[in-house]
């Protein structure tokens, strides 16, 4: 018990460090180390797996990709934006309400008032058979997602006429 | 049979920061965080779901394919990144209003 409250503070802490450092790298470190101790929250969970993907691509590939951005583009300092009070205010409203609606139908707080019907899960097998037989159209869903990031990536880094005109 | 009330708060904690760093940060790198952190506040919610409802294999798979998606987004905010630099040679998002056909 000690241990989960230690790790998912620890989490926000790094999160926290993450959205407020300017400096980038150290930005993208925080998050780097966040979702290290979230892939061990994971594992207390009984998600194993699960761990080892976040451990390998929240805390691993996407902080080097985007150290990687950062040094190359050789912006490691954020420029400061100016704020005005009324996001602050807006975001707080939003957050009690949220707060309220998510805790209180999850709880007892208000008598179970506005309890939410969760998804009964049907249990099927291993993770294996869950993955890979277990799944229908959403698969499609998946290629098309993977499909889009593929071609956009494509489009986004083609030569223009004029680049290619400069290399030949 | 309820939710661990820690995990949901904390959870919840997560994705208004990672909504905060949307609305108040202009740099590209600080958005993929925040999108980073969106992602972070979702999986905890459904793994501890998958825990309260002893049925992790699901939850498991949702994950997996969140965190694959999750690699899609951030490859294409890099090359978005890229072009932006390329154009603009700053990460600053309002400048990126240039692109625009």
């Amino acid at each position: 018990m000690v241990l989960n409250w230690v790790l998912l503070i620890l989490v926000l802490v790094f999160t926290s460090l993450a959205i407020g450092l300017q400096d980038l790298l150290f930005a993208a470190l925080s998050l780097a180390v966040s979702s290290l101790f979230l892939s061990i929250v994971f594992f207390l969970r009984n998600a194993p797996i699960a761990g080892v993907f976040e451990l390998s691509i929240c805390a691993g590939l996407i902080p080097v990709l985007l150290i990687a951005g950062g040094t190359a583009f050789r912006e490691i300092k954020e420029k400061p934006r100016v704020s005005s009070y009324l996001l602050y205010i807006g975001m707080g409203i939003g957050f009690l309400i949220i707060a309220f609606l998510v805790i209180g139908s999850i709880g007892e707080v208000f008598g179970g008032a506005y309890k939410l019907s969760f998804i009964s899960f049907e249990k099927i097998g291993s993770l294996g058979t869950m993955l890979w037989e277990s799944r229908g159209s959403d698969l499609l869903g998946q290629l098309a997602v993977l499909w889009a990031g593929t071609l956009g990536v494509l489009v986004f880094l083609r030569k223009t006429k004029e680049e290619k005109k400069n290399d030949s | 049979m309820t939710l661990d009330v820690l995990d949901v708060i904390v959870s919840l904690i997560l994705l208004f920061l990672g909504i905060y760093c949307f609305l108040t940060r202009s740099n590209i790198i600080k958005l993929i965080i925040g999108i980073q952190i969106l992602t972070n506040a979702v999986n905890l919610s459904f793994i501890s779901t998958g825990w309260t409802f002893q049925n992790e294999n699901t939850v498991q798979t949702l994950v997996i394919i969140i965190l694959l998606i999750d690699v899609i987004i951030t490859a294409v905010a890099m090359a978005i990144m890229a072009v932006g630099y390329k154009h603009g040679a700053t990460l600053d998002i309002r400048e990126f209003s240039k692109l625009k056909w």
